[in-house]
């Protein structure tokens, strides 16, 4: 029976569905296909009043010259470090506080936190770099005058290497959380209240019946939202980070996408700064097929 | 169902409390900016104010209001916006509707698919999308901030996926028995199911165009027509101030109220906009997600 | 009720596109018939930049006198806000093959070299012997040094852009009425300094009872020490020797040494995280930019700074507002512990124009650079009075106004200046001229002001007076950077590199996450990645630039 519909369905004319798919598919070649052309100035000494043909070819010198200069190879590990923390909190943090907000009963305070936390995510970086930078300072922020309370020194969030990247990674959590968290609190309300009773009358407390029935029950989306977010593995944020930094943190905030960006269009190297974007792209591309494998092996889900 | 466990209590005060601090520290931000910009402008650029104003004015917004500049990047941004998820949203479905069949069904769909995928790993980088745009003739106009942005394999997939778990496979199936094409089936099956999906997509689409600043500093050639994003990051984020040889400069380079302002009223058409989609949007993501 | 929804949202969205239609940069028809002469051009537009209402850089006062006086029409094909954007917009242009401006102006000096690489520039050397009036061509042999940055294998291609020579150099802005409160005398050395600043951390000078206050604005954040101009921290260095970070000087052998890699720096650093520890100076030295440092002076927090004369009119005159009683005074630098005293020298320059190879209407070009300079040199048929009557001044009962006060009254329009829509963003000046004029007035009450700059010089306040005579009488402890050409080959490479290093050791030492003995390695690593060979790179350059003159 099986079998039958399928061949039926196969012997139907697909064409309408080439139609449907074709103009996105010009639409993708002309402005994400024709300007990966461009991609081989990577191998190049491009200049631009030479163009693509007349410039020098220098084969992998860039790339060598990437392994071999102490900043790029910093600039890959802040990026790995920076986004793999992104990653992970990114997950746990929405969890938790959609569990949390799963325990809240009174529906007035639950709808308002609920609305109250998405604020951040509707908000640019460029609009919470100016925010950030204000609230942050260590002279009269508000953020240090808060903690000043309690007798803590002023800290330089925004320009000491320590405090960078868990200041990047809680402003990242802080703009993403609200809403992934109304993504992961929807999951909870879809679990069937039945087995919540069920395990009551078994003798479950509340953080058994949490950890047994609620979570589980999360499953596939929490697969879903981390096997998304391992394609963005080496995305560290250049919005973020670009509004945010400052040559003080150069050391652990500089991520491939903003030295890129200082190298090509500041100091004008365009064909080193292409060539560490490709390294970075053929990074991803085996990331991502390795999630892409790892969903379906592990959790029998096809991203798509 | 209420638990009375004495532990649970506690654990309740402790939510409650904690998740109000939360709540307060997310809008925290906002209400410092609100403070700032009603406040007089010699005690914002002391740094004097913190969450109430001081020497309240509405000063700023007068200002802000009257800045051609501003108002014209704004109608900009509206524009890029409207048109933007317009463009990619109608390309996504039609896209969407199509891969969301089958590997057996539609030959050629991974092919597509994977074209798609590409897209989100490699790109051209900077210069050379530039080169293709400007030799298009797009540099300087509203398409240059729409198209190269419209194909976001991203939320194509999103869409796909929702496509494929929340329309029946035997409504499309009878549909198609009775005759009905794919181009039916997609305007009067799919699209009315999927209006969670659409607006959950079209929600992050806007998003992403209101928020959106790098390419309007790179295609608009003309400072005038940049878009909101991309004058608040030109005139007040990012400022050069390491070159400034006069008073005059810095001091129009410094007005902390009306930066405060219009960085005000440039996060308020997100927060409007949001809760007329939520509804439909905390069903489109979990549907999108659930397993098939 | 959807159905509704949704046509609403129809309507709105069609009445945006119409309404919201975005200007299309036509390049405007070419007037050639009319008999004159188009010069296309770019460039940065900062906030200073004002226009009265109806008018923008394409049609005011500057170019309409333009068209209908010098027969030049100037059409403006963009405008950037800042120089990091105005920069990148000219690099996209030469990526993408686009025509360049007929004249524009560039400050990066790598891009200065890339242009002229390129071909789409000429070079301008002879173009000036020929072309140029002989009262400008004074004033480029008397500050020839200014055409180094953009003279590329002994050929000149760019024409100065020159700065105010000491315009935006540093002196002591001081909180007058806080030294009356504590009976101190302005600090004129090193030791009184510090006693000054220990005062007003510990003695609460404001008098409010609370422990609330610095000594003295220092900043250095996002650009780096020696690079910022209001909390300037080039004069603590300058207590010390002739050397300030960033900057090229001559050693004692007339041989370019780099300043940041000096002992001297040692001893400026050493200092400053001392006062950092007493709690002088702020602990957000390093990172905060510029614009916030200067708050802890704005809100009356500090009692001293270290900025250049028109810090008065802004920020420093803001102080005012939060603290009515505020008197701020300008003191010269304190000295160091051997008497030296030194502070960063501006550069004479602050871009160079570049012209497209396409370009050759010279003589008109020239004319209207000459008759720019006409103002200041006052010796101008247009601008005997003023630049533009209902702009920089008004005619009352016969008699040029400039006090920007009055003309808000009389007018009701604020004051604007009309020297911004000029070619080079500003009023045409050459170094050393204004702060001059100012230091006679300010030694002279008497003098008379002959025209229209100078009358409106006179005018400024007593305190930007005193403050620009103390620069210019100053000009032996100007610290000057004599490496204005393009990025050498190492430079390109690795000089980011090595800026780096420097920024974070100097923070580092600052803030005391090392000992100052960590400087000796940062010198040792900064010469062995690339320094060394830097140094002898910008010595060639310079010995080149030395023997063509």
């Amino acid at each position: 029976m099986e079998v039958k519909k399928k061949q039926k369905w196969n012997m139907r004319r697909n064409w309408p569905l080439h139609i449907l798919i074709l103009p996105a598919v010009i639409v993708a070649l002309f402005f994400q296909y024709a300007p990966m052309g461009g991609l081989i100035m990577a191998f190049q000494d491009y200049k631009p009043w030479l163009g693509f043909f007349q410039s020098e070819w220098i084969g992998f010198e860039h790339f060598h010259t990437i392994m071999q200069t102490d900043h790029a190879r910093r600039v890959i590990l802040n990026t790995l470090i920076i986004s793999v923390l992104k990653l992970i909190f990114g997950l746990i943090v929405p969890i938790a506080i959609a569990l949390l907000l799963n325990e809240v009963y009174h529906n007035v305070f639950k709808r308002t936190v609920q609305t109250v936390i998405y604020l951040p995510y509707f908000l640019s970086w460029v609009i919470l770099g100016g925010i950030l930078l204000d609230l942050l300072s260590p002279e009269g922020g508000l953020f240090n005058q808060f903690i000043g309370i309690f007798g803590v020194e002023p800290i330089f969030f925004l320009g000491d290497n320590t405090w960078f990247v868990p200041t990047v990674i809680i402003t990242d959590l802080w703009k993403e959380t609200g809403f992934n968290t109304i993504v992961f609190l929807a999951a909870i309300t879809a679990v069937n209240p039945n087995l919540y009773e069920a395990a009551h009358i078994d003798g479950a407390n509340r953080w058994k019946q949490t950890l047994y029935i609620t979570l589980p029950a999360m499953m596939p989306i929490i697969i879903v939202v981390g096997t998304l977010s391992l394609g963005n593995i080496l995305n560290a944020g250049f919005d973020q980070i670009f509004n945010l930094y400052n040559p003080l943190v150069y050391k652990t905030g500089d991520i491939i996408d903003t030295y890129v960006y200082r190298r090509a269009l500041i100091d004008g190297d365009f064909s080193f700064g292409t060539a560490v974007g490709l390294f970075k792209s053929v990074i991803s591309f085996f990331l991502i097929v390795l999630g892409y494998r790892l969903a379906y092996k592990y959790a029998n889900w096809r991203i798509f | 169902m209420i638990y009375k466990t004495k532990g649970y209590r506690i654990f309740t005060a402790f939510n409650y409390v904690f998740l109000a601090f939360l709540a307060f520290i997310c809008v925290l931000p906002l209400i410092h900016i609100l403070a700032v910009s009603l406040s007089g402008s010699a005690a914002a650029s002391g740094n004097m104010v913190s969450l109430w104003p001081v020497d309240f004015t509405w000063d700023a917004y007068d200002k802000t209001m009257g800045n051609d500049n501003f108002i014209r990047s704004l109608l900009i941004a509206i524009q890029r916006t409207v048109l933007g998820t317009i463009i990619s949203m109608g390309l996504l479905l039609c896209a969407a509707y199509g891969l969301s069949k089958y590997d057996e069904e539609f030959k050629g769909r991974k092919w597509y698919m994977w074209f798609f995928v590409f897209t989100m790993l490699f790109n051209g980088g900077i210069v050379p999308t530039y080169i293709i745009v400007t030799g298009l003739g797009l540099g300087d106009t509203i398409w240059s901030l729409v198209l190269p942005t419209a194909i976001n394999a991203f939320n194509l997939i999103l869409l796909l996926n929702f496509f494929r778990t929340s329309v029946p496979k035997s409504l499309e199936e009878s549909a198609f028995i009775d005759g009905a094409g794919h181009f039916t089936i997609f305007l009067k099956i799919y699209l009315p199911i999927s209006i969670p999906a659409i607006a959950t997509v079209s929600l992050f689409t806007m998003v992403f165009h209101w928020n959106q600043w790098f390419d309007g500093l790179i295609y608009m050639t003309n400072e005038r027509n940049y878009p909101l994003q991309t004058f608040l990051q030109s005139i007040v984020v990012k400022k050069d101030l390491s070159n400034v040889t006069d008073a005059q400069e810095l001091k129009n380079m410094s007005q902390r109220t009306v930066e405060s302002a219009q960085i005000f009223i440039s996060a308020l058409p997100m927060l409007v906009v949001y809760p007329f989609i939520q509804k439909y949007f905390v069903k489109g993501i979990v549907l999108g997600a659930e397993k098939e | 009720m959807q159905k509704k929804l949704f046509s609403a949202l129809f309507v709105f969205i069609i009445i945006i596109l119409l309404v919201g239609c975005i200007e299309s940069s036509d390049s405007s028809n070419d007037s050639e018939e009319d008999g004159l002469t188009t010069i296309t051009t770019v460039r940065t537009q900062d906030d200073g930049t004002v226009y009265k209402d109806g008018e923008d850089v394409n049609d005011n006062v500057v170019t309409r006198w333009a068209e209908e006086e010098l027969g030049i029409n100037f059409e403006y094909l963009w405008t950037r806000p800042n120089d990091e954007q105005y920069n990148q917009q000219i690099r996209l242009m030469m990526s993408s093959n686009e025509p360049l401006p007929d004249v524009f102006q560039v400050t990066d000096t790598q891009l200065i070299a890339d242009l002229v690489e390129s071909g789409k520039v000429q070079p301008i050397g002879e173009v000036i012997d020929e072309h140029a009036p002989d009262r400008l061509k004074e004033i480029f042999n008397e500050f020839s040094d200014a055409f180094n940055q953009a003279t590329i294998d002994g050929e000149r291609y760019g024409l100065p852009r020159f700065s105010g020579g000491n315009g935006t150099e540093s002196l002591m802005w001081v909180r007058q009425d806080w030294l009356d409160n504590l009976g101190l005398e302005a600090p004129e050395t090193l030791e009184e300094l510090e006693a000054v600043m220990d005062a007003f951390v510990n003695e609460d000078p404001d008098g409010n009872g609370e422990d609330d206050t610095f000594g003295l604005l220092l900043s250095a954040g996002e650009v780096g020490f020696g690079r910022t101009n209001i909390g300037d921290t080039s004069p603590v260095f300058g207590m010390y020797g002739d050397y300030v970070p960033g900057l090229w000087s001559e050693d004692e052998n007339g041989v370019l040494v780099y300043g940041s890699i000096q002992e001297s720096m040692k001893d400026g650093l050493v200092k400053m995280k001392e006062w950092m520890g007493e709690g002088y100076i702020s602990q957000e030295l390093a990172i905060a930019p510029a614009d916030q440092a200067q708050e802890i002076f704005v809100s009356g927090k500090a009692g001293l700074a270290f900025g250049p004369p028109w810090a008065w009119d802004w920020p420093f005159g803001e102080t005012k507002t939060n603290d009515p009683d505020a008197v701020i005074k300008p003191y010269q630098l304190p000295s160091g512990p051997d008497g030296e005293m030194g502070r960063k020298g501006e550069s004479l320059l602050t871009g160079s124009f570049l012209f497209s190879s396409e370009f050759d209407d010279w003589d008109k070009f020239f004319e209207y650079w000459d008759e720019t300079y006409g103002y200041i040199l006052n010796d101008s048929e247009y601008f005997e009075d003023g630049l533009f009557e209902g702009y920089d001044y008004i005619m009352v009962d016969g008699e040029p106004v400039y006090d920007p006060n009055v003309i808000e009254e009389e007018t009701g329009e604020e004051k604007v200046d009309p020297g911004r829509y000029f070619l080079p963003t500003n009023v045409p000046t050459f170094p050393y001229k204004m702060y001059g004029l100012l230091q006679e007035f300010h030694e002279n009450p008497d003098k008379e002001p002959s025209g229209a700059y100078e009358t409106d010089l006179a005018q400024r306040d007593p305190e930007y007076i005193e403050a620009a005579a103390i620069i210019n009488r100053s000009n032996d402890i100007r610290i000057e950077n004599k490496f204005t050409g393009a990025p050498t080959e190492t430079m390109a490479d690795q000089w980011s590199n090595l800026e780096q290093l420097e920024l974070e050791i100097f923070a580092d030492i600052v803030m005391g996450n090392v000992e100052v003995d960590a400087f000796d390695d940062f010198v040792e690593e900064w010469k062995e990645r690339g320094g060394d060979q830097v140094t002898e790179e910008v010595n060639e350059w310079y010995d080149q630039v030395q023997s063509a003159e």
